[in-house]
């Protein structure tokens, strides 16, 4: 008898239970997103420090200088809100090329560019940080090459042999063109057309035809998106930094990305708060950073090898 | 990356795009999961954070038994941060026993009676399928109920119990 008391009980408990959480409130797919987001950036950061602890064990300062990095991340206790925004890359001193047999890889360090002409001679500026992997000749069929970081492909004709640029997770499809490919990892690749037309996909899905003046972008929701590109988007090319009205987190990822350095928030409002702003990309990050105090929005210093942005 | 030929582009989905795919479906079934047994949204967001970030150090043993690992541990969590709440012990025995089925199987019928659950909350009627929400879902007393509608107690324990007689009903069948 008291078995089946408790018997009942128990289903009685379950039932509750599972009617509690049928009528309950489910997250959004937004809110999941962003629950992603905050999950996994620091889990990046800190996986990207750990392989540079392998590489850079030869040396004993190296691994000094590891630890320091690595030192905010051991501490438990986080007095304040951390934000990172972008973390710094591994990219060389100066610029290197690699060839191995058929295969050629160019790298490019902090706040540099570099041009290069492929064999079907399509131009390339390859941005800071930067790494392109291509064939010293392109085979008859089709010409790929692979890009880590930001890009403008002047492709020339050749209908027979369409142009591929593959990216962590955009690829991008042409015939004869100019575009830039943004693909810096851990931040939101984007592709924006000037002449002609280009095909992009995301890792092999159905691909989308973009006109001239577009630009490509995964969103917040991991899709594809095409929408007018703005006019500051090609100023990178000429060397400078152009920023209307644009929000503070997109302007500090590009800072952050042309000179290789990480850049963190404190605050959490300050990440959209939008900004006018133009620079030369010659000025050296002090200076670029005394520019941006100087507006009075938010308060930017250099501790321990990052930016960080917080408020005045 | 650096070892990669330009001509085998399809690579395996990394981790961190095996992992996204996990936590996309699993996250928000969690939170629901962990809100019932916390009867608190805050809490259960930091509990099901927690587990996600003890799956990531162990993501690659983690296999296709993933999604029950994932409700077991967020039980677990659950009810130790209960017992650290020092809530009544009462209470704690209420959340033991509702998920007792549930941990003995592996959480395999989970879902599919949440579905079923779902679908039969759906056709309740007023203010039954509110009362229930009030009292499972939100954790409010008989007496905070009967405050917010405007009805005796007594009233609210009648809806209550008129549910789960249909609801034991439609289950069973």
């Amino acid at each position: 008898m008291k078995k089946i008391m408790k018997d009942e009980n128990i289903n009685d408990q379950r039932l509750k239970a599972l009617f509690g959480e049928a009528l309950g409130t489910t997250p959004t797919t937004e809110q999941t997103e962003q629950a992603w987001q905050e999950f996994i950036t620091p889990r990046r950061a800190s996986s990207s420090k750990r392989k540079n602890l392998y590489i850079g064990i030869t040396s004993a300062a190296a691994v000094l200088v590891l630890m320091l990095a690595l030192w905010p991340l051991m501490r438990t206790d986080i007095p304040k809100e951390s934000i990172q925004v972008f973390a710094s890359l591994e990219s060389p001193k100066e610029i290197t090329y690699t060839e191995e047999g058929e295969r050629m890889e160019v790298s490019t360090p902090a706040g540099t560019t570099t041009s290069i002409t492929l064999s079907d001679g399509t131009q390339v500026l390859l941005g800071a940080n930067s790494r392109l992997e291509y064939a010293k000749h392109f085979s008859a069929g089709k010409r790929e090459v692979t890009l880590t970081g930001e890009a403008r492909f002047n492709v020339a004709k050749d209908a027979g042999r369409p142009f591929i640029v593959h990216t962590e997770q955009i690829q991008t499809q042409v015939l004869g063109t100019v575009f830039d490919v943004k693909a810096y990892p851990q931040t939101l690749p984007d592709v924006t057309l000037y002449e002609g037309k280009v095909e992009v996909s995301l890792n092999g899905t159905a691909p989308r035809l973009m006109q001239p003046g577009e630009q490509a972008f995964l969103n917040k929701e991991g899709k594809l998106q095409l929408e007018k590109a703005s006019e500051e988007t090609s100023k990178w090319a000429e060397g400078e930094f152009a920023f209307d009205n644009r929000e503070l987190m997109a302007v500090m990822q590009e800072i952050g990305s042309w000179y290789n350095i990480s850049v963190v928030f404190h605050s959490r409002p300050l990440l959209e708060e939008r900004i006018y702003f133009r620079m030369s990309r010659k000025a050296s990050t002090n200076e670029v950073l005394a520019v941006l105090n100087d507006m009075g929005i938010a308060k930017f210093e250099i501790e321990n090898e990052k930016i960080t942005v917080g408020k005045n | 990356m650096a070892g990669l030929s330009i001509f085998n582009i399809r690579r395996k989905p990394t981790k961190e795009e095996r992992f996204r795919e996990l936590f996309l479906s699993m996250h928000p079934k969690l939170i629901r999961y962990a809100t019932t047994l916390m009867g608190d949204a805050d809490e259960a967001k930091d509990i099901v954070s927690e587990v996600f970030g003890r799956v990531w150090e162990e993501f690659d043993s983690l296999s296709e038994e993933a999604n029950a690992w994932l409700y077991t541990a967020t039980r677990n969590a659950c009810l130790n941060r209960l017992k650290h709440l020092k809530v009544e012990q009462t209470h704690i025995e209420a959340i033991v026993l509702a998920t007792q089925a549930d941990v003995d199987n592996g959480y395999w019928e989970h879902e599919a009676l949440l579905q079923k659950a779902e679908a039969i909350a759906r056709s309740l009627p007023e203010p039954t399928c509110t009362v229930l929400r009030l009292c499972y879902w939100e954790k409010q007393t008989y007496q905070q109920v009967a405050e917010q509608l405007g009805i005796s107690p007594d009233t609210v324990k009648k809806h209550i119990s008129k549910a789960l007689r249909m609801l034991r009903e439609e289950m069973n069948r």
